[in-house]
């Protein structure tokens, strides 16, 4: 546009104009040519819901939530500075030392529900579903969906077909990431009841460098199907070592001290529908389990 | 480790730390300092395990930023009065700079963010070094020179010890404690440094002491948090009595010997004019000592539910000397009569 018929323009539309003016050739008008395509790239992956907002439209501003979360993050702060009075992590010493089983996860009604975070590979342009629900009488979770291994056509994806439901990040006040500390304990104790299908369970703990951010323990999840409740028992020390998936040659225990999230993930090639009900997912100590660490460790450099 | 690497690193640790003590020139002490650093890097990391990787890398970046302030305020000196020796800086502003840089050094408060972290990616005998060895040769720049800001001092020492009592209330992992139990211990050494370099010399060595005897009782045990500690009854009953004397003893409790140098602190301060900051600090000193006390609650006052009391654990003997913590046990527990020998000979 010249820059006469610009200046006729309402100063909001101005600010689109400018927007798009350096991107568009003379001969595409605005609305052949999606918005922010340059910026962000020509290609957008199947998958990734189209973006048509420009950034100032995307603005949510509400006061009463605003106040709501200022609430939210001063009471938390206030516990969490007279917690420190009751004992370690907000329990007291005798309690923190009798512990023996503790239920992270229970699933008792919708706002349980809000902890976890699904996702499938239909992020990237697969067709596989995942969804979660409350189970019948409101004590479990059920997680069901249909597994489909066809690949995106996207020219670069050989692969495909995986489910996973993985807990979000627990926040203290003001969104500072929080750990859980599991060191007392040494076994994963979870109640499940699935349709037979090996899962995978996945344990994230807090990283430093940036290049770790997908180091995952994890182990597998043999579930039986059928009517009867499986009580799975895995001690710590069977949690291998993987990045993005590949298990790693250099193997260690996980910490306990700062555990992040904890994910089940169906990807077991048979396509179809699946379903999993989770009880309750908590840790125990078994003190008859001594064993640090099931894998040898990967020795570099073995003398000769 | 392999033997020659690991005696190679431990020289060079004694060769960094005798380099800083022999130096009166800041150029030589700013090369014992970063031989300490370099030296106990591969000791963290050895075990190649990502938290120790993490320790070693948060140490190193904490350690080396402290050191390019120790430089550059040791240049500004230079510039602004014409000579690099220790004992001789008279300008203000390096001599806050250089403080606050050798309080990064050693985990003062309010730099002592780094310290519970690096601590906790470590494994005991490693986190003995640096809790000990590593804070000798800061201390020994800290003690040569000339205070121009009294208030600083003052105001680090007394939040560190804030800062180590309350730090350390929520905590259950024993490095974690422990590295809160030494910025507290730092800062009373702080508080009365300007007053008498030779107190601050008795705390220091009173802490290595007592230091440690609780890391080696913590790594015969093998315990790494308050829960293991608890079963130490049915393994080593003696050594479980003794330890809450230790902790004690760490906590300031008469007639210990780490009642020694904070009662002599509290009365240097109190010859000072300064009874508001020894009521404070000895204040302070409550909220470390009850987490000490929870530890010796946890340790000998209860009975941790393990259900292996009947029959002995099946356990290696342990290949832990047991020569150096049965003197240092001695030493924190039985010291206190010395009392008028120590004060005698604080002539610096």
């Amino acid at each position: 546009m010249s820059l006469q018929k610009m200046t006729r323009l309402r100063p909001v539309r101005l600010l689109s104009s400018i927007h798009q003016q350096p991107l568009l050739l003379p001969s595409t008008t605005a609305l052949s040519v999606p918005r922010r395509s340059v910026i962000q790239g020509e290609y957008r992956r199947p998958g990734q819901p189209r973006e048509n907002k420009l950034p100032w439209q995307k603005i949510n501003f509400d006061f009463s939530k605003g106040l709501q979360g200022i609430k939210k993050h001063f009471a938390l702060l206030k516990k969490e500075f007279f917690d420190r009075w009751v004992g370690p992590q907000g329990k007291p010493i005798l309690e923190h030392m009798l512990e023996q089983n503790r239920v992270i996860w229970e699933f008792r009604g919708p706002e349980c529900l809000e902890q976890w975070t699904l996702s499938s590979d239909r992020e990237i342009g697969g067709q596989s579903e995942i969804y979660l629900k409350l189970g019948k009488n409101t004590n479990t979770c059920f997680l069901y969906g249909t597994l489909s291994s066809v690949p995106p056509r996207d020219g670069e994806t050989r692969y495909s077909g995986y489910c996973t439901m993985r807990s979000k990040q627990p926040l203290a006040a003001f969104d500072r990431k929080e750990h859980y500390d599991w060191t007392s304990f040494n076994t994963l104790h979870l109640r499940v009841r699935g349709d037979g299908r090996p899962w995978m369970i996945n344990l994230a703990a807090e990283t430093y460098f940036s290049h770790q951010k997908d180091d995952i323990y994890s182990y597998f999840l043999y579930t039986r199907g059928g009517p009867y409740w499986q009580d799975v028992k895995i001690p710590f020390s069977k949690f291998f070592l993987t990045h993005r998936g590949r298990i790693q040659d250099d193997q260690h225990p996980v910490w306990l001290d700062k555990v992040n999230t904890i994910g089940f993930t169906l990807g077991d090639k048979a396509d179809g529908p699946f379903q999993l009900e989770i009880d309750f997912i908590g840790v125990c100590k078994d003190y008859a389990h001594t064993e640090e660490f099931a894998y040898e460790v990967y020795k570099r450099n073995p003398e000769v | 480790m392999n033997p020659y690497i690991l005696s190679i690193l431990l020289f060079g640790l004694g060769l960094g730390t005798m380099t800083t003590f022999a130096s009166s020139h800041w150029l030589l002490a700013w090369m014992g300092l970063e031989i300490n650093t370099l030296a106990i890097i591969p000791l963290m990391a050895q075990h190649h395990h990502p938290r120790a990787v993490e320790a070693a890398t948060k140490y190193f970046l904490t350690q080396a930023a402290a050191a390019a302030m120790l430089l550059f305020a040791s240049t500004t000196n230079a510039w602004l009065t014409g000579q690099w020796d220790i004992q001789q800086m008279t300008h203000p502003l390096p001599i806050t700079m250089i403080t606050l840089a050798l309080a990064l050094k050693v985990g003062l408060a309010p730099l002592h963010a780094w310290l519970p972290e690096v601590l906790q990616g470590l494994d005991l005998s490693t986190g003995l070094i640096l809790s000990t060895w590593q804070k000798l040769a800061p201390f020994s720049l800290l003690l040569q020179m000339q205070t121009s800001n009294p208030t600083m001092l003052i105001l680090l020492g007394l939040t560190s010890t804030l800062v180590g009592g309350w730090g350390g209330l929520n905590q259950t992992q024993l490095r974690k404690i422990l590295a809160y139990s030494s910025i507290a211990h730092l800062g009373w050494m702080i508080l009365v440094m300007q007053f008498s370099p030779s107190l601050s010399l008795l705390a220091l060595m009173t802490y290595f002491i007592m230091t440690f005897s609780a890391f080696l009782v913590f790594k015969l045990n093998k315990a790494t948090n308050i829960n293991s500690l608890a079963s130490s009854w049915a393994k080593m009953p003696v050594i479980t009595s003794l330890t809450p004397l230790i902790l004690l003893s760490l906590g300031g409790l008469p007639p210990l010997t780490g009642f020694l140098p904070k009662w002599l602190i509290l009365q240097e301060l109190a010859k000072q004019a300064l009874p508001l900051t020894a009521t404070l600090a000895a204040l302070t000193a409550l909220l470390s000592l009850y987490f000490y006390l929870r530890l010796c609650y946890a340790m000998t006052l209860t009975m941790s539910p393990n259900n292996l009391v009947g029959t002995a654990p099946w356990r290696l003997p342990s290949f832990q000397l047991t020569l150096p913590l049965a003197t240092t046990t001695t030493m924190t527990i039985l010291l206190l009569p010395l009392a008028p020998a120590a004060t005698t000979l604080m002539t610096i």
